[in-house]
């Protein structure tokens, strides 16, 4: 077992059961006529049950963030709930919102991949990266904003709860890191307490708030997974790594045009059907690739 | 001219013999064909597991005579880390312990040195381990000299001390999956410059 019963609880159940509990408090779903607009909670609240997970299974940050790249995930994740919050009080434009989040993302990725270069990876390569990763952050905001924008409730949770954990998994079995699969568990863990938070009341709104926030670290804790394994990244872990980052691009069947005519429900489900049912397809992959090394570890033992 | 000869002579002598006696502290530097880092740490509070690091390299500055001009300025490659299973070096080398990719080398460099006994020293320094720097105090041995095959003088040093692998930020498979105290045993074999 790779994790103590504490560091579960404290690192995964204790941050998920804060967000629940304050997000019941905050929204009070059975009061339906008299819902107020409170997403603005979700960004910090995210951000902070983030930290209390990176506490129990990272090394303490400090400050500045230099002495471990590690440290950056703490750090971005608090800029991530801060953003989340501007965006929720203030409203700015789109152009706007995807602008400031682009210069902290690039920047973060900066930082995470600067002990790397030049000595693994030469400076057109790690701006090669940066512009990539960048495009595959602004997907997957575009893709969760839209889906929490039109469909308040629990839909946007559980495919972030989908997609952090198929993370996990990838993380824990292709990568084998085991700090940031728990990351990626704290982060399941909070999108479930919000799926239950969206069951409750379909009318909490999680745009500009938890889903944000949610995709910015997901999205970071997975680059720095990638870049900072040791295990050989063969074709098979490259690609199930690729399907997962584009996994969200599936959403935008919904904005094909024989899908347009459908009814909201029915265009939702051919918007979430994909997604799922490709992180489905690489959570499996992945899990009978683990188990088919697992087999083999004791016979290269032996030899 | 013979007798100012000889009195340049034996003034170049005798300084020869001031300075030599003046510089004992020699400069080594480790041999890591013939230099070792042995850890072991339990496993499963079972048996135990061990491992070995390539190495260290690096220059020493012994003084037999006054220890406190003694020297140690050592590192070792993280990435040599071997524990004869590939699939848990791999482990071992990634973010939940030694971040090989991050920190590649873990070092070592003395602050003070205290004789402690005829051939032995209280070596204390900062360890450096995954950019975490804490301060150690180790027993080290000089366990002997002798002449290499090209003529060289060789010296070898050793110490045995453990280390919390929490200090150093390694706290992924929590005891009793993997022990907290580690036990590293270092031999080192320096060529004398």
């Amino acid at each position: 077992m790779p994790f103590t019963a504490s560091q579960i609880l404290t690192g995964m159940v204790l941050p998920a059961a804060l967000l629940g509990i304050i997000g019941l408090l905050v929204w009070r779903p059975w009061k339906r006529d008299a819902v107020k607009d409170f997403r603005w909670i979700f960004g910090p609240l995210t951000a902070g049950a983030f930290g209390i997970a990176y506490w129990t299974f990272e090394p303490k940050p400090g400050w500045p963030p230099i002495g471990n790249v590690v440290y950056l995930l703490f750090y971005f994740a608090l800029v991530a709930g801060i953003l989340s919050l501007a965006d929720a009080i203030l409203k700015p434009p789109l152009w706007l919102r995807a602008g400031v989040l682009l210069l902290a993302w690039r920047l973060a990725v900066r930082l995470l991949l600067a002990s790397q270069v030049p000595r693994n990876i030469s400076e057109t390569s790690a701006e090669l990266w940066i512009d990539f990763l960048s495009a595959a952050v602004l997907t997957w905001w575009l893709t969760f904003e839209n889906f929490a924008e039109r469909a308040p409730g629990v839909t946007t949770p559980l495919l972030l709860a989908a997609v952090a954990g198929v993370s996990m998994i990838l993380l824990l079995m292709d990568l084998h890191i085991q700090s940031s699969g728990a990351l990626a568990g704290g982060l399941t863990g909070l999108s479930i307490a919000a799926a239950v938070l969206g069951f409750c009341n379909s009318r909490i709104a999680f745009s500009r708030g938890l889903a944000q926030t949610v995709v910015l670290i997901l999205l970071l804790v997975l680059v720095h997974g990638y870049f900072y394994t040791d295990d050989d990244l063969t074709p098979g872990r490259e690609i199930r790594a690729g399907i997962l980052l584009a996994t969200p691009l599936l959403a935008f069947s919904g904005d094909l045009a024989p899908v347009r005519r459908l009814r909201p429900p029915l265009r939702l489900a051919v918007r979430a059907i994909p997604v799922v049912l490709a992180l489905a397809f690489v959570a499996v992959w992945a899990a009978r690739e683990y188990a088919r090394a697992d087999q083999a570890a004791p016979a290269m033992q032996d030899e | 001219m013979n007798r100012s000869f000889s009195l340049f002579g034996g003034l170049a002598l005798a300084m020869s013999l001031v300075l030599s006696t003046a510089a004992r502290a020699d400069d080594y530097k480790s041999d890591p064909v013939h230099s070792f880092v042995v850890f072991d740490v339990h496993h499963l509070n079972a048996g135990f597991v061990y491992g070995t690091f390539v190495g260290p390299t690096g220059d020493i500055t012994y003084d037999p005579d006054d220890l406190s001009k003694t020297k140690f300025d050592l590192s070792v490659d993280t990435d040599s880390i071997d524990t004869r299973n590939e699939n848990r070096n791999k482990d071992l080398k990634g973010p939940d312990f030694f971040d090989a990719k991050q920190y590649p080398t873990l070092t070592f460099k003395s602050t003070s040195v205290k004789k402690t006994g005829d051939n032995t020293m209280d070596v204390t320094g900062d360890l450096t381990v995954r950019g975490q720097t804490k301060s150690v105090t180790v027993s080290m041995e000089m366990t002997g000299t002798g002449t290499g095959m090209r003529g060289e003088t060789r010296t070898g040093f050793q110490t045995s001390f453990t280390i919390d692998r929490r200090d150093y930020g390694m706290t992924a498979d929590p005891e009793p999956v993997i022990g907290n105290t580690i036990h590293i045993i270092v031999a080192i074999e320096a060529i004398k410059q």
